[in-house]
């Protein structure tokens, strides 16, 4: 991966064209390396789903935050400094006893960037797109969860301008945890709804 | 259009693959192209709306390429349509990176700041209502048929909801892809299972958003 190893390896074709429109980019003015570098960055390492769980992890301990992050996500984001491209209509959703929700994008891949940041590639997938609006039990028992028969499931396709986020359920026996113990606890993975905390917590990000 | 994009409820593909730890981009050029996209965006390049560009790659194409793939593949498509590069420029410059060339390096504090600044909160732009439908009502989706780019996936058409949730007016998609500027309310429509597929046997509810004008009361 060494940039500086140019006969290391044959690049591919999209890692040539990608080169090639980023070189005349440049030349033309039309961006700057460093305004690239930054975004990257920040993707690699400041958006992600570590905020997302932050924000889960508040509405367990405070209940007018969980009432405000229901109320208006985008607010409720933009409290913690979150918020921009794909996260301007932010809205929260939140699993009960007796209610589970997921998220999906049928028509592209349609995700709360800012909150959860780039979204993996399963979530981006032929299957996972086609699938989970019209077989969700079976695709949540491929991510090792299985709901009671009893539970409702709703699934939020993402196609128009509003992204979604699952508020999980607190696990029980996560009495003696502070907020950061419980952010801990809140992976990627429950905010999309193809997981809950404590049950298929740690099989991904 | 009716593309291969529109995949919602389509049979035939196979088991969900996660990647334990994956990271946010595979290979550098990945978040390259993501990167190149954000900053165009969010200093008013000569780009577009990307949706319409991905929809359009040749079907078979679409099902062999990544998503990053498509993102390069349209980032060339709306340049070049705007007379920014020409594919000739691009081909070119591939063959001089190949013979051992190298990406020139530019900084632009400005559009550094531009680039911050767009992954910051902002005000949100709340435009008011003109709805007609209530939540509670009973609505089915319109039939439509277009060859130009739109956000009502094939497998609600035809098929009666009921209004979930009212949600601020939006741009259309179709007006877009066609160069105008025109919003319109959005709602989330919440189907049935059993309304969608109804030979399946299954009891999940599925909330689609929508634009009014993809949306007829139910009669």
């Amino acid at each position: 991966m060494s940039e500086g190893h140019h006969h290391a390896r044959e690049k591919s074709r999209s890692e040539l064209r990608t080169m090639a429109l980023e070189a005349l980019l440049v030349e033309r003015g039309l961006i700057s390396t460093d305004a690239v570098d930054a975004v990257v960055e920040q993707f690699q390492n400041e958006i992600g789903p570590r905020r997302g769980a932050r924000m889960v992890a508040r509405a367990w301990v405070d209940p007018a935050y969980r009432k405000r992050l229901l109320a208006d996500g985008t607010a409720a984001a933009a409290e913690m400094g979150y918020g921009g491209a794909e996260g301007e209509r932010l809205v929260c959703v939140e699993n009960t006893p007796v209610t589970h929700n997921a998220i999906v994008c049928t028509l592209c891949s349609c995700y709360p960037w800012p909150v959860l940041g780039v979204p993996p590639v399963w979530y981006k997938s032929p299957p996972y797109r086609a699938r989970m609006v019209r077989e969700p039990r079976a695709v949540l028992r491929e991510f090792g969860l299985e709901l009671p028969e009893t539970t409702a499931i709703r699934i939020w396709d993402s196609s128009a301008e509003v992204r979604y986020i699952v508020l999980p359920m607190r696990p029980d026996g996560t009495e003696h945890l502070d907020e950061q113990g419980l952010a801990d606890l809140v992976t990627r993975d429950c905010m999309v709804g193809v997981a809950v905390p404590g049950v298929t917590e740690g099989v991904s990000a | 259009m009716d593309g291969i994009h529109d995949m919602g409820g389509m049979q035939g593909f196979d088991a969900v693959v996660s990647e334990p730890g994956e990271p946010p981009f595979h290979e550098r050029w990945e978040g390259r192209v993501f990167g190149m996209s954000l900053t165009l965006w969010a200093t008013g390049g000569p780009i577009g709306v990307m949706r319409p560009q991905v929809e359009r790659i040749e079907t078979g194409r679409y099902l062999a390429s990544s998503y990053y793939e498509r993102w390069e593949h349209a980032l060339e498509v709306m340049l070049a349509e705007r007379g920014v590069l020409a594919p000739a420029d691009v081909d070119r410059r591939v063959e001089a990176l190949r013979a051992g060339g190298q990406v020139p390096e530019r900084s632009d504090p400005a559009m550094v700041e531009a680039v911050r600044a767009d992954m910051q909160p902002r005000p949100p732009a709340r435009p008011e209502g003109g709805h007609r439908f209530a939540v509670g009502q009973p609505v089915r989706v319109r039939r439509i048929s277009t060859t130009v780019h739109n956000r009502c996936p094939r497998y609600v058409r035809g098929v009666a909801g009921v209004v979930e949730r009212r949600l601020a007016p939006d741009w259309l998609p179709e007006n877009e892809d066609l160069g105008e500027q025109r919003r319109a309310p959005c709602y989330t429509v919440s189907f049935a299972a059993a309304d969608l597929w109804p030979d399946d046997g299954a009891d999940h509810t599925v909330l689609v958003d929508l634009w009014e004008t993809y949306l007829e009361e139910a009669a």
